[in-house]
């Protein structure tokens, strides 16, 4: 075997195995992303905080439409919505008289 | 050694191309996965390898409660509801507290007075009114969800803040005036009767001080102040009964 038919079976060799390993680099990254992006997505889910309900949980805001209707006993004297502050409260509430 | 002509030249090419590709293929077969392996599971296979939902309830142990606290509190211990904090379901028909662990184990439960009136809602402005300008029926104990956390009241008491803006806590049973006979109606199975309050939610001081407090001072906990007037699925709209939900998604996998 002379040397230009070795070094053209080499040179095809690399080049085919190169590129067709190129390919599946890229292949298996293109299958694996989105896998990876969806339990990012899904990440806040399992670890919510309280006081940022989901958007899955429309109760969360009850205490909004619980507080919206009117007292049966004055309904033009209620609340606005209970908002998130009635529930989240700040991290220091000052002092002042409650209802007993 | 002699120069190769042309057209040898280009057949050596040409065979050690050939041999190049054939050497080539052989080793990417040997090599590389089978090609289904490259393709990105499909939707449908990817949800059926998910993990399924396994329905958590809360425990009671062997307390009494009502449906709707049951309901609530199911649906909490399920749904994650109260992001991993403690939960307090306050029943205000059975003028009941039940004090959950994160886990939604019931730690302790307990008879509490209420706002005398019953309703769901706060009169507005309640908050910042002072004590002798409340109506009779304004004295409500709202319902709703509520994130509770410790502090101290005008008299730097001890309160757990329920509804901070609408004044709203829970804290030792005050004896403020002997008329009320706060402590005989403490002790009344008639749920009736444990409904005196301005709407702050009282509870026994031995309650207070070894379920409550311990609990509450370092951390915050979810409260659900169960409805009297309206419909608990009204005030709590994403609730759902957990046993149904577990059944209905069995029978619903079983058909798969």
């Amino acid at each position: 075997m002379n040397v230009s038919k070795t070094l053209s079976s080499a040179v095809a060799a690399a080049t085919i195995v190169g590129a067709v390993g190129l390919a599946y680099a890229q292949a298996t990254n293109d299958t694996t992303a989105p896998s990876a992006d969806s339990s990012m997505t899904s990440t806040p889910a399992t670890t919510p905080s309280a006081e940022a309900p989901s958007t899955s949980l429309p109760s969360t805001t009850a205490p909004s439409d619980s507080s919206s209707s009117s007292m049966s006993q004055s309904p033009s004297t209620t609340t606005a919505p209970s908002n998130d502050s009635a529930a989240a409260p700040s991290a220091d509430l000052q002092p002042k008289p409650d209802r007993n | 050694m002699a120069a190769l002509e042309p057209s040898e030249l280009r057949s050596d090419l040409w065979a050690g191309l050939k041999q190049g590709v054939l050497l080539a293929a052989a080793a990417l077969v040997l090599t590389l996965p089978p090609g289904r392996q490259l393709l990105p599971p499909s939707p449908a296979t990817h949800s059926r390898a998910a993990t399924p939902h396994i329905f958590r309830s809360a425990d009671f142990g062997a307390k009494p409660a009502s449906a709707d606290a049951r309901l609530i509190a199911d649906w909490v211990a399920d749904s994650g509801d109260s992001r991993g904090l403690p939960f307090i379901i306050l029943d205000k028909r059975d003028a009941r507290v039940f004090v959950f662990g994160a886990q939604g184990r019931l730690i302790d439960s307990s008879p509490v007075l209420l706002g005398a009136t019953p309703g769901d809602d706060s009169v507005a402005d309640i908050g910042t009114r002072p004590m002798a300008s409340v109506r009779e029926d304004e004295k409500t104990t709202p319902a709703g969800r509520f994130v509770a956390q410790a502090g101290k009241n005008a008299s730097h008491e001890d309160v757990v803040w329920v509804d901070y803006r609408n004044a709203v806590s829970m804290h030792r049973v005050r004896l403020v005036d002997p008329k009320e006979r706060r402590l005989e109606r403490l002790a009344s199975p008639d749920p009736a009767d444990r409904r005196i309050s301005y709407g702050c939610i009282n509870v026994p001081v031995a309650f207070f001080d070894s379920v409550v407090w311990p609990l509450l001072r370092s951390t915050r906990a979810v409260v659900y102040v169960l409805p009297e007037v309206r419909d608990v699925h009204e005030v709590f709209a994403a609730a759902y009964p957990v046993k149904q939900q577990s059944r209905a998604e069995a029978a619903t996998e079983a058909r798969l």
